[in-house]
C-alpha cells in the first residue's frame, strides 16, 4: 500500500478512535451518580467532537474563506435566535 | 487533494475548480439553513428543560442508552467510511471508494433499524406523550418524550435521505461516472457529517439527560 492510500484509511480512523474515545469520557462521566456539571462536561466534549468532524471529515479549515465565512455565519444568527428568544422569555 | 480526476463540468462552469468552489459554497448555505432549523429545536429543548429539571430528567431516565449508544458508535464509524470512500474516490482508489460506500450503507441502514427497534420498545413502555397509560405526569417528562419523538424523527428522515444519496454512489460507480464526478461524493459527505454532528449533540440531550 502506497503512502498516499494508507493515509486515506489512517487518518479517518485515527478521527473515528478519537470520536469514541470522547464520547466513552461523555458517557462514564454521565453514569458516575452524584457529580457536578453533567450538561456541562457532555456539551463540552460535543463541541470538541463537532470540531473534529467539521475539521478532519468536514475539511472546513481547508475550505475557502467564503465557505468558512458561510459556516461561522450561520452559528452566529443561531446565537442570536438563542440570545433574543431567551431574552424574551425571561423578561415576561 | 493534488492528483484528483478530471471533474464532469456542468454548466455554467467553464473550470472544475469555479465549479467545486460554487457546490461547496451552495452545500454549506444549505447546511446553515439546517443548523437554524435544528436550532429551533434545541432552544426548545433548553427552555423545557429549564422549566422543570426534576420532571425532564425524570421523563431523560425512562430513554434507551444502550440503543442509543449503539446507534451514536454506528453514525460515527458511518462518518469513518463514507470519508475513506471521498478520498479514496479522488485517488481514484476504486476498490477502497466501493468497500467505504457499502460500508456506509450498511451502517446507516443499521442505524435505522436500531431506531426501529428502540421505537417499538418506547411504545411498548407507553412512552408517548398522547398514550392513555403514559408512565408520566410532569410537565418536564411530557415535553422530553414530545421532543425525543419529534426530533429523532426528524434526524431518521435527514438520514434516510442521506442513504439515497450515498446509493446514489455506488450506481454511480456502477456505471462507471463516479470518478469524474467526485464533487457529487463530497457533496453527498458533507451532508452526510452533518446528519452525523447532529446526532452527536442529540446522544448527550437525549439518552444522557436522565443519568
Amino acid at each position: 500500500m502506497t503512502p498516499e492510500r494508507r493515509a486515506i484509511v489512517v487518518k479517518p480512523l485515527l478521527v473515528w478512535a478519537a470520536l469514541i474515545g470522547l464520547g466513552a469520557i461523555s458517557l462514564g462521566y454521565a453514569l458516575v451518580p452524584a457529580v457536578p456539571f453533567k450538561p456541562l462536561l457532555s456539551l463540552s466534549v460535543v463541541v470538541i467532537q463537532a470540531s473534529l468532524v467539521l475539521g478532519a471529515f468536514m475539511q472546513l479549515g481547508k475550505a475557502s474563506a467564503l465557505v468558512r465565512m458561510t459556516a461561522l455565519v450561520s452559528v452566529v444568527w443561531l446565537s442570536f435566535l438563542f440570545l433574543m428568544s431567551f431574552a424574551d422569555l425571561a423578561t415576561r | 487533494m493534488s492528483s484528483r480526476p478530471v471533474a464532469t463540468l456542468v454548466e455554467p462552469f467553464e473550470e472544475p475548480e469555479r465549479q467545486h468552489e460554487a457546490m461547496v459554497f451552495g452545500l454549506w448555505l444549505f447546511l446553515a439553513t439546517e443548523i437554524l432549523f435544528f436550532g429551533g429545536f434545541f432552544f426548545l429543548y433548553a427552555v423545557a428543560r429549564l422549566q422543570d429539571p426534576s420532571g425532564f430528567a425524570a421523563g431523560g431516565h425512562k430513554a434507551n442508552l444502550l440503543l442509543g449508544t449503539v446507534n451514536t458508535l454506528l453514525l460515527m464509524s458511518s462518518s469513518a467510511t463514507l470519508t475513506v470512500a471521498e478520498r479514496a474516490i479522488q485517488a481514484e482508489w476504486r476498490r477502497a471508494a466501493r468497500v467505504g460506500i457499502v460500508a456506509t450503507l450498511a451502517l446507516g441502514t443499521a442505524f435505522l433499524l436500531v431506531k426501529g427497534f428502540e421505537y417499538h420498545e418506547d411504545l411498548s413502555e407507553h412512552l408517548f406523550p398522547t398514550m392513555p397509560a403514559f408512565p408520566f405526569t410532569a410537565v418536564g417528562a411530557i415535553r422530553f418524550w414530545s421532543f425525543y419523538w419529534t426530533i429523532t424523527l426528524v434526524h431518521a428522515v435527514h438520514l434516510t435521505i442521506g442513504l439515497a444519496f450515498v446509493a446514489r454512489l455506488l450506481w454511480l460507480d456502477r456505471v462507471g461516472t463516479l470518478g469524474p464526478r467526485w464533487m457529487v461524493t463530497e457533496a453527498t459527505t458533507l451532508y452526510w457529517h452533518f446528519v452525523d454532528v447532529v446526532w452527536l449533540l442529540l446522544w448527550p440531550l437525549l439518552y444522557l439527560a436522565g443519568r
